[in-house]
């Protein structure tokens, strides 16, 4: 399965990276803003699932990222510690995981996408 | 959202009473404003207002009227409390009425003036009250900030602890053995630590890359000069930027030490940094040290340099084993490290300061 990772903190980003790979899954894309992912999303990347975070570089756009993909029927999940704001936007993601991440809960929501 | 008003009411509906404390208070520069009857107090006081001070005469004091400014005082932010000026009767004894209206009027103190008036005292005592509501706003204005910072602190340690637990979890990956993982993790740990340090003393919002690279290096390398040289601008990093590169040259700086140029006493780092224009440059280069065969591992060490490089500017590092030692070559926009031209101040924050 392939996945990308929206997510500004690189030690976060490169820990979720390999917990994709040890599941057995690709990291396909990363970007730390909403910018930089539609940017990519607009050339033609083709994935199955978006870990999203909800603050980025360029404020909170995580949500206007989950729901770009929820317009176009691709998975998102939040990997967020805005447990509030998160809940508020359920609707647009399949699952909300908090930071720090367990590495169960992420694997589960492979799972759920497979 | 409650609007600051720094006018004074009054509510003294018989003869011509609230024309003439209005025009009594605004010859003195106090605005005013007098309320001819019950409806226009009921406006005046609706919910989302409050005013500097409150102006009664004793006769305008029905049970409605009374209850009508009670329900003003309940709905008050606790912030606030209202100073209410009763204007008596010559020759009234207010006493009776003084306890009731304390009873009644809760988040206000009324202040009790004889007529005639003496307009001196009125005066002063209106400025009085106009400045204890500039205090309460100030105290209310604290609170905010008070609130705000406690959410920002909140969402700052979430993100430390975020950024401990994805440090913590790499290394365990890549360590055979729980010395290998202490002594790891150890070092990480202290460079976090060592950044937040530096970031506060200057500030806590942007520290010079060459005190950071100085900062990494000389607890393995000593002094600039003898084991490693630095050549570069000053420049002034963000405090996410100066977190990651922390880390990213404290990887650099353990391989060197492990299979690199610090493995041996004559090795040599050298690291130079050049901003040209819109672009910032980075350039590590190790001389002096043994042979270097490529990590087939691909374990936390380059793969992180990789990708944290990737994070910072925004492009991969190009990385080459050549005989002399590892060399490393990164470039990328300075707006994306440069702190005061980070494309969004309120973004990235996950280690802070």
């Amino acid at each position: 399965m392939k996945i990308f990772c929206l997510e500004d903190n690189p030690l976060v980003s490169l820990d979720l990276e390999m917990m994709i790979e040890d599941a057995g899954h690709d990291c396909v894309g990363s970007a730390v803003s909403f910018a930089e992912a539609s940017a990519q999303w607009e050339e033609g990347l083709d994935f199955d699932l978006a870990l999203i975070d909800i603050d980025l570089t360029d404020g909170k756009t995580g949500i206007d990222a989950a729901r770009w993909l929820k317009a176009r029927g691709i998975p998102g999940c939040f990997v967020t510690g805005q447990t509030e704001l998160a809940n508020e936007h359920r609707d647009l993601v399949i699952d909300v995981v908090t930071k720090p991440v367990d590495e169960a809960a992420i694997k589960r929501v492979f799972d759920l996408v497979e | 959202m409650f609007s600051d008003l720094e006018e004074v009411l009054i509510y003294a509906p018989f003869r011509n009473d609230g024309q003439m404390l209005s025009s009594l208070l605004e010859t003195h520069a106090i605005q005013a404003s007098a309320c001819l009857d019950v409806d226009a107090l009921s406006a005046a006081l609706k919910d989302d207002r409050l005013p500097g001070a409150l102006i009664v005469t004793q006769e305008a004091l029905t049970a409605q009227v009374i209850a009508l400014v009670r329900t003003h005082l309940s709905a008050q932010p606790e912030w606030s409390e209202l100073t209410v000026f009763v204007l008596v009767e010559k020759g009234a004894l207010p006493s009776t009425m003084a306890r009731y209206l304390a009873e009644h009027w809760p988040g206000s103190r009324q202040v009790f003036y004889q007529r005639p008036l003496a307009t001196i005292e009125l005066l002063s005592g209106v400025q009085s009250a106009l400045l204890a509501r500039l205090r309460q706003r100030e105290v209310r204005d604290h609170m905010a900030l008070e609130r705000e910072l406690r959410h920002e602190l909140n969402h700052r340690v979430k993100n430390i602890l975020a950024s401990v637990t994805a440090i913590f979890r790499m290394t365990a990956r890549n360590s055979s053995s729980v010395e290998e993982l202490t002594q790891t993790f150890g070092g990480r740990l202290m460079t976090l630590g060592s950044v937040h340090s530096a970031l506060f003393e200057a500030g806590g919002e942007a520290v010079d890359i060459r005190e950071l690279v100085t900062l990494i290096l000389s607890p393995y390398g000593g002094q600039e000069g003898a084991r490693y040289e630095l050549s570069g601008p000053p420049l002034d990093l963000n405090k996410d930027a100066a977190t990651n590169l922390s880390l990213t040259l404290h990887e650099l700086t353990t391989n060197a030490i492990k299979y690199g140029a610090w493995s041996i006493e004559s090795g040599r780092i050298s690291i130079s940094w050049k901003v040209e224009g819109p672009t910032f440059t980075l350039s590590w280069r190790e001389t002096g040290g043994p042979e270097l065969s490529e990590p087939t591992r691909r374990g936390y060490g380059t793969r992180y340099i990789r990708s944290s490089f990737q994070t910072l500017l925004g492009n991969p590092p190009e990385i080459r084993f050549e005989r002399q030692g590892l060399a490393l070559d990164a470039h990328g926009p300075r707006n994306r490290i440069e702190w005061g031209s980070h494309p969004d101040q309120n973004g990235a924050e996950f280690v802070g300061s």
